[in-house]
């Protein structure tokens, strides 16, 4: 009776308490260090607001929308959109998730030269042309840089964000 | 054929076994994504990117232990501390140098709220380690301050804000502050705290605390009742506190009191008042203290009395010139109640001399003229310090 006692508590602590909390937290880490990139980069100008467009659904678009309400960048307001793959126009940000990484050619094919910074989150994602591509080592979200891929776009990364990142292009 | 107990032992295993794969299971098919409340947004917006990319872990299988995760939370720790070396010759001991004290002081701000410090200190080139002091500040707003742990006893000025050497004129402490009030004091257990503005000029402050208090041999040696830091003896606690006010004119004045039982068998019971006062301005210190202890001593073979009375008081004065030199006079005694030894009585004359090295930074020289009553015993010091504070 006790060893059928310890089974149930265990599997209800399993289902009740943990339920994909890891997951979760990994989105809103994302959201986060979308949002610091911005402090590393140096925008130049662009419009009244800046703008970041998520390619279809995505659980970091709350956050990122979240995000949107309480930050801005270069003292512009923050414009969070979700967008379809053929459909994205030319914010300063897309972010690509793993649910959609079949259609980074055809976000990169759109974005062209045009000063975009690509975000995903799919191995080998950084290697096809990404800008910055999300990797988890360990429990930790971490971030592979494509400098070579920021540099023909005209972007220019702090040197602290080469430095933190876990693999550079 | 197994035992009943092996099977039992076995039943378990398989038990807590198939416990840890399920909840593993149950947590690996869970796919609900959401925001998660455990992760701190606003947080990590405020953090550097280093900061968040070290923060996210859950320390299993990871480097580091307690304080490296503390590390990535948003806790600021501080490190400071104090030096204190001397060089002494008193006429009747030899004279020796001492790395008197090198004390460090190690302090976190948690959130806004939450203050915490703890001085430890390395005593006589460390022959003597102990913390000083270790407490956990809540402050529910300027008026309430809840204070936790070992902390300082807010009996006096000096014994919560001044006895550092490097803020402390004269090289030696008035024996008041050694042997009555005795410096520094610190005891275990809880203490309110605060302070509010009176007009435009005036903020009075306040201090209640009860804690396991002093503990020693029946009309002993106050000093030696210190770090009591469990109460194994007795379940009695002390309690007491302190008034005071200060201004933006630089007067300031408070009274402070201790009460508690003070043997082991919970007889006798020990009360101690002081009073202090204090002039300041930009260069000028005047500042004076009084203080008092009542003991009472039921085993009278001890004494002969049933209560034994120690009073004292100090008078220091200092002004500095230059910006860097600042001479010291300060007048002290202490006056025994206790036919059976009189010659605890003292008085003593400080000249001093201090050199202003930094804000923090002083060297001092100084001369005690001290009267032994009842002795002919000349007790005469000439000593020399250096004290940082960094």
């Amino acid at each position: 009776m006790k060893a059928l006692f310890t089974v149930f508590a265990f599997a209800l602590i399993g289902l009740l308490a943990v339920p994909n909390q890891a997951q979760a937290q990994d989105e809103t880490y994302k959201g986060a260090l979308i949002y610091q990139f911005t402090r590393y980069i140096s925008w130049g100008s662009f419009g009244n607001q800046f703008d970041i467009e998520v390619v279809g659904s995505s659980a970091v678009t709350p956050v990122l929308k979240e995000i949107s309400v309480k930050k801005k960048v270069d003292d512009k307001a923050i414009n969070v959109k979700q967008v379809e793959a053929g459909s994205t126009g030319s914010p300063q940000i897309i972010f690509i998730p793993a649910n959609q990484k079949d259609q980074l050619a055809a976000v990169l094919a759109k974005v062209g030269s045009k000063p975009i910074l690509v975000i995903t989150e799919s191995a080998g994602s950084a290697e096809q042309g990404a800008g910055i591509n999300f990797v988890k080592q360990g429990d930790k979200v971490q971030f592979e840089l494509n400098k070579t891929v920021l540099k023909k776009l005209g972007i220019s990364p702090d040197l602290n964000l080469e430095r933190l990142a876990s693999k550079v292009l | 054929m197994t035992s009943p107990r092996t099977a039992r032992l076995l039943s378990h295993s398989l038990a807590g076994t198939a416990a840890i794969a399920l909840m593993t299971c149950s947590s690996a098919f869970a796919q609900t994504p959401s925001t998660s409340d455990k992760v701190d947004l606003d947080k990590l917006l405020e953090m550097d990117l280093e900061t968040v990319l070290e923060q996210q872990t859950s320390g299993r299988g990871d480097v580091g232990s307690f304080g490296y995760r503390l590390g990535t939370s948003d806790s600021k720790v501080d490190i400071h501390g104090y030096v204190t070396n001397e060089y002494i010759d008193a006429e009747n001991a030899n004279s020796t140098f001492d790395n008197h004290y090198f004390n460090l002081l190690v302090g976190t701000q948690v959130g806004e709220k939450i203050f915490a410090e703890i001085q430890l200190e390395y005593e006589h080139g460390g022959e003597e380690i102990q913390a000083r002091y270790a407490q956990v500040d809540y402050k529910i707003n300027n008026a309430l301050i809840i204070r936790t742990g070992k902390f300082l006893i807010p009996i006096n000025t000096f014994n919560e804000y001044l006895y550092p050497e490097y803020i402390n004129k004269a090289i030696s402490r008035p024996f008041i502050n050694r042997n009555i009030a005795p410096t520094a004091w610190a005891e275990v257990g809880l203490q309110l705290r605060g302070s509010f503005q009176l007009g435009e000029h005036w903020t009075p402050f306040y201090s209640a605390y009860v804690v396991n208090g002093l503990e020693g041999d029946p009309g002993g040696d106050i000093r030696g009742m210190r770090n009591n830091h469990r109460d194994r003896n007795n379940d009695n606690k002390a309690f007491g506190g302190r008034i005071g006010v200060t201004s933006d004119f630089g007067f300031e004045a408070g009274a402070g009191t201790y009460y508690g039982v003070y043997t082991p068998d919970g007889d006798d019971d020990l009360l101690i008042g002081s009073f202090d006062a204090a002039y300041t301005n930009e260069n000028f210190t005047l500042r004076a203290e009084y203080s008092l202890a009542n003991m009472s001593v039921s085993d009278t073979s001890v004494t002969q009395q049933t209560s034994i009375e120690r009073n004292g008081a100090s008078l220091t004065a200092s002004y500095i010139f230059n910006q860097r030199f600042e001479p010291i006079v300060r007048y002290d005694f202490m006056a025994w109640d206790d036919p059976a030894d009189e010659t605890k009585d003292k008085s003593r004359i400080y000249l001093g001399m201090n050199y202003r090295i930094s804000n923090t930074m002083n060297a001092k020289v100084g001369y005690e003229l001290i009267t032994n009553e009842g002795t002919d015993v000349d007790d005469n010091v000439l000593s020399f310090q250096l004290a940082l504070g960094f």
